[in-house]
């Protein structure tokens, strides 16, 4: 198991006793030099008080209160808080952790529910209301979900809320996830940065005050990084120590440095700012958080949601929230022919849903260490715009008997059509283990299988005009026009050619002695 | 290796090789990415001992060492401190201060 060798250290039962005057010493240990003594830094284990005080240095497999799952060793009756709970990815979640035997808590004022309903849509797939999946989720997995419906921004209840439930990881899905919709107007670019950002803030004020020791795991989007047009890598939110910059005959290394951002809306903007605004708080007040950069998730299917159909998650194929490879999916169902924004060369970083769920429930069980703020750029794969409407094409037409066409249509967003993409995703599988489990094309053919139901057919018919872009990135309100319609199979793929990065070995420096792959 | 307040006297300071030993902690983003190449350099060097010292796990030592930034690099030979540099450093210029001293 990977993270056996891991101890008290990074674990969330872990209080600070002993020498820890110096939980805000900032960069320098050098105020709290009078308060040294000869022993080491000393805890108390919230779960096993009898063991008195001690060192940090149980491993997790000789640890009671750790048990091996198939994806690491995890906390037995982990608590766990997932913000936004309602949501696409947090009520699968839920399911998954409870399935786990996590104690799972969880917040939403289905803000989402509200939003898809603005733009005239609604989830294509029908989603229960939260009474009846905790019922459902109960009934058919036994799980007992504790489920409060509240604002993340009303900081007194949330507060009440934590320090009832005393969570060891908080998950922060508790954002608005859209460009589009952050590019509406004035009043939902300011939604969206109020909700997100200020949230945000308040969430590690309120950790910091109720459960200092959990781990935030906390979603950020690979859209923080842009597309750098230079082509240098995209690492994982931090410098490696290796990466340098020079300038005029001298060399720094750039080690641990943010890496830089070029978000590309109003929404990714809320994202790079809670970057930041994590970031600090781990410095400053030793809060520990893994800022996931995940890639564009697509997919309907996990074993828990798909267990009955009240306990689905939703699936929103609109402009506003409906992400690429979902909405090509509907397209195709619907006879639209699938919508490419200007060239289609854009390249993304996606990844399954079900993939998505077990990555973060990799990092849940391996928490970082106290102070630690850590990048993970969660993604299986790299595609273009084009090859997948391709692929959605190829499955919808042999699987599925439908005539699908693509059609290029005037790209609303201010983007580069073409670029370099070259990214670095080695964290989740050199240190948590993860390996790709669900192929694009399985998913993609599971999700024609479920749209094409007769009756979730019907729910897609009545939102077909919501899936049509309309919102412009310079204001305006119009449809796209369509620039062309080709048959699939009859474009080549041209432009840049993408580069991921998944292992050690495969990274080539310039170092004559450097040899990666001998790390072990 | 990690070393602590525990093995610290007999492992880096009865040395028989010249020690690289580098001063970290968790809430230093740079100290992280050193370690993690450190540990490159280690798998591959035959003449130096590479030891790290988590600064907050272990005071007493970082006090010995005056230690008052992170990361802070030293080269230690039979307990005497030849060099020392604060801040994050390349391979290259790891490779030059190691240089100096074998």
């Amino acid at each position: 198991m990977h993270n056996k060798d891991k101890t008290c250290w990074n674990c969330p039962a872990a209080l600070l006793k002993g020498n820890v005057e110096f939980r805000a010493c900032g960069q320098s240990v050098s105020d709290i030099r009078n308060k040294i003594s000869e022993e080491g830094l000393l805890i108390e284990c919230a779960r096993r008080p009898e063991l008195g005080m001690f060192e940090p240095s149980i491993t997790y497999d000789q640890c009671s209160e750790w048990r091996e799952t198939e994806y690491g060793y995890l906390l037995k009756d982990m608590r766990i808080m997932i913000l936004g709970i309602d949501g696409y990815l947090g009520w699968a979640l839920a399911l998954k952790l409870a399935k786990l035997g996590c104690k799972v808590s969880g917040l939403d004022n289905y803000l989402r529910r509200r939003a898809v309903a603005e733009k005239g849509s609604k989830s294509v797939v029908p989603i229960a209301d939260m009474e009846t999946r905790l019922k459902t989720a109960k009934e058919v997995h036994g799980v007992d979900i504790n489920f409060r419906e509240l604002d993340l921004l009303d900081r007194d209840e949330l507060g009440k809320f934590l320090e009832e439930t005393n969570p060891e990881a908080v998950i922060h899905y508790g954002e608005i996830p859209s460009a589009p919709y952050s590019m509406v107007d004035a009043e939902h670019a300011i939604k969206t940065q109020h909700n997100n950002t200020l949230g945000t803030l308040g969430v590690l004020f309120l950790i910091k005050e109720h459960c200092p020791e959990a781990s935030l795991i906390k979603l950020g989007t690979m859209g923080e990084y842009g597309t750098p047009l230079t082509g240098r890598p995209i690492f994982e939110g931090l410098f490696p120590a290796d990466a340098v910059i020079s300038w005029q005959g001298q060399e720094w290394s750039m080690g641990g440095e943010l890496t830089p951002r070029d978000p590309a809306s109003f929404y990714h903007v809320s994202k790079v700012q809670d970057t930041f605004n994590v970031y600090e708080a781990c410095k400053y007040w030793w809060l520990r958080s893994y800022d996931i950069m995940q890639g564009v998730i697509f997919g309907v299917h996990t074993a828990e949601v798909s267990a009955h159909e009240d306990l689905r998650t939703r699936l929103d194929v609109d402009e506003w929230f409906g992400t690429v490879i979902n909405r090509f999916v509907s397209q195709a169902v619907l006879g639209i022919p699938l919508t490419i924004y200007g060239s289609g060369e854009q390249i993304r970083g996606y990844l399954a849903l079900e993939d998505a769920m077990e990555c973060m429930t990799r990092l849940i069980a391996s928490p970082p260490e106290p102070g630690q703020y850590d990048v993970v750029n969660q993604l299986s794969q790299l595609y273009k715009v084009k090859e997948l409407a391709e692929i959605v094409a190829k499955i919808g037409s042999q699987n599925h008997g439908l005539t699908v066409q693509i059609q290029r249509v005037e790209n609303p967003r201010v983007e580069a059509d073409e670029h370099p993409f070259l990214v670095v995703s080695k964290k989740l599988r050199e240190d948590h283990g993860y390996d790709p489990t669900t192929p694009l094309e399985v998913e993609i053919d599971r999700m024609f299988s479920l749209l094409m139901k007769p009756e979730i057919r019907e729910r897609l018919e009545s939102i077909r005009e919501a899936v049509f872009p309309q919102t412009w990135w310079n204001g305006n309100h119009k449809t796209s026009m369509t620039l062309e319609v080709y048959e699939p199979g009859t474009r080549e793929i041209e432009g840049y050619k993408p580069t991921l990065i998944t292992k050690t070995e495969s990274y080539k420096t310039e170092a004559q002695d450097y040899q990666p792959g001998d790390e072990t | 290796m990690e070393v602590s307040v525990r093995d610290f006297d007999a492992t880096v300071l009865s040395s028989e090789k010249p020690v690289l030993l580098e001063f970290w902690a968790s809430w230093c983003p740079p100290c992280h990415t050193i370690k993690k190449m450190l540990k490159i350099i280690e798998a591959q060097e035959k003449e130096y001992l590479i030891a790290t010292v988590n600064a907050d796990r272990n005071m007493a030592i970082a006090q010995r060492y005056n230690v008052k930034g992170l990361p802070c690099f030293m080269v230690v030979k039979q307990g005497e401190v030849l060099h020392r540099e604060v801040g994050a450093k390349s391979l290259k210029q790891i490779r030059e201060i190691m240089d100096q001293y074998r």
